[in-house]
């Protein structure tokens, strides 16, 4: 049986006035249901473009070649209709600008209703039933209180937290993150991504989590990919990478990184060679 | 909520006075006001009984008490060219104006809402290319000329539109299409902006990742974030109607404030100018409560704070 | 200063050709032509009047609504002959220059003092600038045509009169952008520098803070141009600010209304010269804004791209 999300030497281009930036190069993987995996590059590795293209999300003047089949259908050039029933209900995505990720015109509330009405079909007052029980999950205090409020009135890291509600709420088979919490006050951080852990394993969910931070990806994902330069230079299991890297950037990355070392000493910047050009 | 709105009320109503003000020291502006408010050979009695009522021997400051105090009482004195005082003119005059102006701005409105998201959710295309020069040549084409071109083609030549007057339905064409022709050029370059602007947000991005289809983004998640920007210029274009209504007052002859105030004019009856004026000055400040209002309702985040 | 002075040793000339903007511009049809129909105006207006300007009030009764379109009596009369029998070309000739000087004039004044006062009003802020606001309030609040017509009835007729009140009822707009613009700017920490550095307050509101509001209005003024030349038309097409022998295309258009049905060129020639002119200063306007400020996008310029591949 083939894979629940199977990705097959996937190119995005982009045309500009200057010529053709090549963000994904041929990109392969695939993960199963109730698998978590993390991609790690620096920023411009193409990792968030490659995650916005398995909803059919890259827009003009992007252009996405090869294969991204999920459950059985094919996402690469489908037409808006036929992404419709994937977005959402078979993959959902959690976008990095928290803060400017809900309408600032419509509650909270209105928000959940919208998509448990419209998209999962329920009557009103199930509905409402279901959106509070979402925002007890996700974390949100005083939820019934809460309900007609809107987003302006959270956090940062409490929006976040809505948009993680408004993402399982649609009952995905998958859930995308692209670096969640990065616009996000360290110290929420780690409430944000606990939170994401524990309703993957009680949703059974897969987790495509994107990030630039190698800890954040140790701790969440069984299996990695190692984006650099639009390639995928690296995948395995989390732990075998971090213990025995076998691509040179990958050792460069987790040099450089703090977790890593043991004393600051230890410390390497990166090698210029592996600095991107903009 | 409500301090913004004492706030905004306090506010209008020391414009308001600033307008009454301004309109005391135009008739000074040469000088003697009985030089505007008189014809030449009008006769001494009339001219005497005006000193009088308006102390016009006494200090300037005393002239503006008295002018003031009667201004308070809605008293600009009575029409020389109209059997009325000048007030109860001008006040009979606006609720045609207000008519033609609310459905100007309704259809400039809805076209420009159309236009302008066409244009933006076809944006950098030729769609997009075509509208934009077709707002801008909109915009760029004088009222009274368009109105005048108006005559000459539906009256004049195809016969299918009445000249002047405001009787029947079809009278209202003419006067409405040349009051939208600069609103609908703004307005489109507006919506565009900020259609564009909202289309491309971190929230719509996210409705479209959750499945909603392009009407639902549309019209759900983009026109009302839109509209703020939209609510505040169409304020400014409500009270530009004027300048429309003067035109087809001369053009059509469109009975209304505009009229009104070219037959003033005309006559040389400078009381109804000035209550025109202070008329117009009030219809604009009540406008822009009713806009701010409307702003207020759309966007919880003033609303709330 | 000084950087202007800097760079100004390079010839100017070679800076505008070696820009981007200029390779831009080459790039964009409807900016050529915007520019080339805005110059051919000016340099009419500017030449023409000298040439023709007494031939243009010539009356001749023979050639009242002489008809467009025919050569017999020269090319004055090309685009016919008006109620008088004057030459409509020529009218619109010596028109151009009433129009521009109207225009230039207006912005010009409108867009000095509103910058001035809206630097010092947004920098220095207290009572002064309350009641600025104020007055700009008022002044907003009388739609600017009627205004400029109650006025210009107690006033008598002139252009600069025309001028100086169609100027003031400008003023609020680049007021109000100017005020903004400087206090967001007096808030950049380099402004703070400059004042730890001891520069006096005046100093860095000339220096510093003027040079970054600039830019802004000058992309307003440039808007503005069409708009008041719309304007100043309406104005005049009511018959007020301008008495014969002077005359501009509005006054034109007015003089051809009353013989709508038997000469229709009377009015419909000066008509789309004004709509040509300041569809011109609206390309061109537009075109620059898009040019300087990059988040507006280049769209409407830029060479059509293939549509969304839906």
């Amino acid at each position: 049986m083939s894979a629940l999300l199977d990705v097959e030497d996937v190119r995005i281009d982009f045309t500009t006035r200057r010529g053709v930036v090549h963000a994904v190069r041929g990109v392969s993987f695939s993960i199963d249901q109730g698998e978590s995996v993390a991609m790690v590059g620096a920023s411009g590795s193409g990792k968030t473009v490659l995650g916005r293209s398995l909803l059919g999300l890259v827009e003009e003047p992007g252009e996405v070649s090869g294969s991204i089949i999920f459950n059985g259908q094919q996402v690469v050039g489908s037409s808006e209709s036929h992404l419709q029933p994937i977005r959402g209900l078979g993959m959902a995505m959690v976008f990095q600008d928290a803060l400017d990720g809900l309408n600032p015109v419509y509650s909270i509330g209105s928000h959940l209703m919208e998509i448990l009405t419209i998209r999962m079909k329920k009557s009103r007052s199930e509905a409402r039933h279901e959106a509070l029980r979402l925002m007890e999950e996700v974390g949100i205090p005083n939820a019934k209180s809460r309900f007609h409020d809107y987003p302006h009135q959270f956090s940062g890291g409490m929006r976040q937290r809505i948009c993680i509600a408004l993402a399982i709420g649609l009952r995905p088979k998958i859930l995308i993150a692209d670096e969640p919490t990065t616009a996000l006050d360290v110290t929420v951080q780690a409430g944000i991504l606990d939170l994401i852990r524990r309703l993957q394993d009680d949703y059974g969910m897969g987790l495509i989590f994107i990030t630039h931070d190698l800890a954040v990806a140790q701790q969440i994902s069984e299996r990695v990919l190692v984006m650099y330069n639009g390639e995928i230079v690296e995948q395995g299991e989390t732990r075998e990478v971090f213990q025995h890297p076998k691509h040179r950037y990958t050792r460069a990355l987790l040099a450089s990184h703090p977790a890593h070392a043991t004393s600051w000493r230890d410390l390497q910047p990166m090698p210029e060679s592996f600095v991107l050009e903009a | 909520m409500i301090t913004f709105l004492s706030r905004r009320l306090t506010s209008s109503i020391i414009t308001l006075i600033g307008v009454v003000v301004m309109v005391f020291f135009l008739a000074r502006l040469t000088g003697s006001p009985v030089d505007v408010f008189f014809p030449e050979g009008a006769a001494p009695e009339r001219i005497e009984a005006f000193n009088r009522a308006y102390g016009l021997d006494k200090p300037v400051i005393e002239q503006f008490r008295i002018f003031l105090w009667k201004a308070l009482q809605g008293d600009f004195g009575d029409s020389i060219w109209q059997q009325r005082s000048a007030m109860a003119a001008a006040w009979g005059e606006m609720p045609i104006t207000i008519v033609l102006a609310a459905i100007a701005l309704s259809v400039s409105t809805g076209m420009a809402i159309i236009l302008g998201s066409l244009a933006a959710v076809f944006r950098f295309t030729v769609v997009d290319r075509t509208i934009t020069f077709f707002s801008l040549v909109l915009g760029s084409m004088p009222a009274f000329w368009f109105a005048l071109v108006g005559i000459l083609l539906f009256a004049v030549h195809w016969r299918l539109l009445p000249t002047s007057g405001s009787n029947t339905w079809l009278a209202w064409i003419l006067p409405v299409a040349t009051l939208c022709l600069q609103p609908i050029g703004v307005l489109t370059q507006v919506v565009r902006g900020a259609m564009i602007d909202v289309l491309t947000s971190g929230f719509v991005r996210n409705a479209r990742a959750r499945g909603f289809n392009s009407r639902r983004l549309v019209f759900r998640h983009a026109l009302r974030n839109a509209a703020l920007p939209i609510i505040s210029v169409a304020g400014d274009i409500a009270a530009g109607m004027v300048n429309g209504a003067v035109i087809v007052g001369v053009v059509f002859a469109f009975p209304g404030i505009g009229k009104l105030i070219v037959g003033a004019m005309l006559a040389r009856d400078f009381p109804v100018l000035q209550a025109s004026v202070v008329v117009v000055g009030i219809s604009v400040i009540l406008l822009n409560l009713i806009v701010d209002l409307i702003y207020v309702l759309v966007d919880p985040r003033v609303r709330l704070s | 200063m000084t950087i202007a002075t800097r760079s100004s040793q390079i010839s100017p000339l070679k800076r505008i050709f070696n820009s981007p903007k200029w390779e831009m511009f080459l790039a964009s049809p409807l900016a050529i032509a915007s520019l080339v129909w805005l110059l051919f105006v000016t340099f009419v207006a500017v030449i023409g009047p000298i040439f023709v300007a007494e031939q243009a009030n010539h009356q001749d009764l023979l050639l009242r609504f002489y008809p467009p379109f025919t050569l017999d009596e020269g090319v004055s009369y090309v685009l016919g002959g008006d109620s008088l029998g004057r030459p409509i070309l020529l009218q619109l000739i010596v028109g151009a220059r009433t129009s521009l000087i109207i225009a230039a004039f207006v912005v010009g004044m409108s867009a000095l003092l509103g910058y001035a006062i809206g630097l010092y009003s947004g920098y220095f802020g207290g009572w002064i600038d309350n009641i600025l606001l104020r007055l700009a309030d008022i002044l907003h609040t009388v739609p600017s045509m009627l205004l400029a017509l109650v006025v210009l009835f107690v006033l008598d007729p002139s252009i600069t009169n025309l001028i100086v009140v169609l100027g003031i009822t400008r003023i609020p707009v680049y007021l109000r952008t100017a005020r903004a613009q400087t206090l967001e700017v007096r808030e950049r920490v380099f402004i703070e520098v400059a004042r730890a550095a001891g520069a006096s307050h005046w100093r860095i509101m000339t220096r510093d803070v003027a040079p970054m509001v600039f830019p802004t209005i000058r992309t307003l003024a440039m808007l503005e141009v069409a708009t008041v030349i719309l304007q100043a038309a309406s104005l005049t097409f009511l018959g007020i600010g301008l008495q014969r022998p002077d005359v501009d295309w509005g006054m034109m258009v007015a003089d051809g209304r009353e013989y709508l049905r038997s000469a229709w060129f009377v009015t419909v020639f000066p008509g789309i010269i004004i709509v040509l002119t300041a569809l011109a200063a609206n390309l061109f306007s537009n075109w620059l804004r898009a040019v300087e400020d990059p988040a507006q996008s280049i769209h409407f310029f830029s060479k059509p791209r293939r549509q969304k591949a839906e």
